[in-house]
Order: structure tokens, then sequence, then C-alpha cells
């Protein structure tokens, strides 16, 4: 066991890695809602965010620097990059008006208190990843 | 001698992280990941360099996991210089103190 050093508040692994690997790390600074938690990442939602990609989400910004990325989720819209602190609404990027960038899901980069959502898509895919790669949780 | 030795070591022995809250005119801020950096959701980029020429340029992957990106770093002009293969800008390590460096990114012809 080591401190997670840098910054860095967590990681996950996608489904079908090295089982080596395979799990969710979070910074004890950035979990949960008291004692060590620090703010703005002291809402609990690192672990939404990591524990999301366990299951299979991908950031809402497919991780490209432009327009051309994918989710692979049908419901969240297409988004430019990633957004970061208490955005103001809208954020309007890849032609997404009006509503523009879903930065209150938990699957961007804002603070916690800006974010609390996952879409019904997001949810379906996270059930199929129970029902799947990770059907052995249950 | 020693003085410059000792910087070295430091420089090989260290997981360099950049705190773009420090970052100035000069240029970015990177300090030992080891310092207490703040945290961030905004991705930090890292380094590592070792001895043989070989450098470790670390980003964050879609996971959130750090990806490694193979470099290789050389003197330049007495300053040292990283240059990752995948034809990203140059970092060119402008100041050194035991803890923290200055860089400068530069795009492949710039000096």
């Amino acid at each position: 066991m080591r401190t997670l050093g840098g910054g860095l508040l967590g990681y996950a692994q996608f489904p079908g890695g090295p089982p080596a690997t395979d799990g969710v790390v979070i910074n004890y600074r950035a979990f949960g809602t008291t004692g060590t938690a620090q703010a703005p990442f002291d809402k609990g939602r690192t672990a939404t965010h990591e524990i999301g990609h366990y299951f299979n989400l991908r950031h809402i910004w497919a991780d490209t620097p432009d327009c051309s990325g994918s989710d692979m989720v049908a419901d969240t819209p297409n988004c430019a990059g990633p957004n970061y602190g208490t955005p103001s609404w809208p954020h309007i990027t890849c032609n997404n008006g009006p509503n523009g960038d879903m930065f209150m899901n938990y699957m961007d980069y804002t603070d916690h208190a800006a974010m609390f959502m996952f879409t019904a898509q997001q949810v379906l895919r996270m059930r199929t990843a129970l029902d799947a790669a990770r059907s052995g949780l249950g | 001698m020693a003085g410059k030795d000792a910087e070295q070591a430091q420089l090989f022995g260290t997981t360099w992280v950049h705190v773009f809250e420090e970052d100035s005119s000069q240029g970015a801020m990177y300090r030992s990941e080891e310092d207490d950096i703040p945290l961030s959701r905004r991705p930090r980029e890292r380094f590592q360099l070792e001895r043989n020429g070989v450098a470790r340029v670390l980003i964050p992957g879609p996971d959130d996991r750090y990806v490694e990106q193979p470099a290789k770093w050389s003197e330049d002009k007495g300053d040292v210089v990283i240059r990752p293969c995948t034809g990203k800008p140059s970092l060119r390590i402008i100041a050194q103190s035991p803890s923290r460096l200055i860089v400068r990114a530069q795009q492949p012809g710039d000096s």
C-alpha cells in the first residue's frame, strides 16, 4: 500500500483488462465526504467517477482533443473536452446547443458540487457490464 | 562538483509532476511527486528520466491511469531536453532546484 501522489484523485480499470491491475484506486484526500476528504472533492464523487470506469463508462468527451470521439453512449451530448471547476451553463461545443456539454455528468471532470447525474444509457451500459464482464461481483 | 552530482541524482531519481497552478512567464513548474501537490481533476503530466538517455512522459489515459509515452532526453546548450517519440513538443529544463524544475515546451526546430 502507498500514498497516491502527485495530486491524482484516482483511477480505475475498464472491464477486460489484466486481473493483476483490476480495480479502483482513490486518493484518501478525495474519498468520501468527511475526515480526510478535501474540498472541492469531498462529496464522494471520485468513487462514483472511477467506479463508472470500472463498469465500462468513458469520459463524456471521449478523450479526444476535438469533436471526433464518442463515449459510446447515445444520450450524452458530444463535447470537445473536459470541463473543470463549476462551469456556467450552457457551455456549448461541438454544435451541442442549446444545452451544451453535460458537465454535470459524473463522467466529466468538474468539481463534486457540480456533478450529479448519470444518463439512462450510461446506467444501461453499467448494467450490461454487471451482467457480463463484471458478473462475478453478483 | 558534488552539488552538480546531487542535482543530477535528484533529477534522475524523481517523478516530476506539472503543477500548472505555479506556471509563470518563465515556464511550466514541475515538482517532485513526493511534494504536497494540490488535488486536481485537470490531468498533470509527469515525466521520469533515466541516466541512459531514456525518458518516460506519463499522461492520463481514458480510465485516469497514467499511460507511458516513450521519449528520449539529451543535453543541448547545457539544458536537458526531453523529446517524446510521439512528435509532441519537446520539454527543455531551463532551471532546477532540489524539488522544482522550470520547463519550457518547444516545437521541433525551436532552439
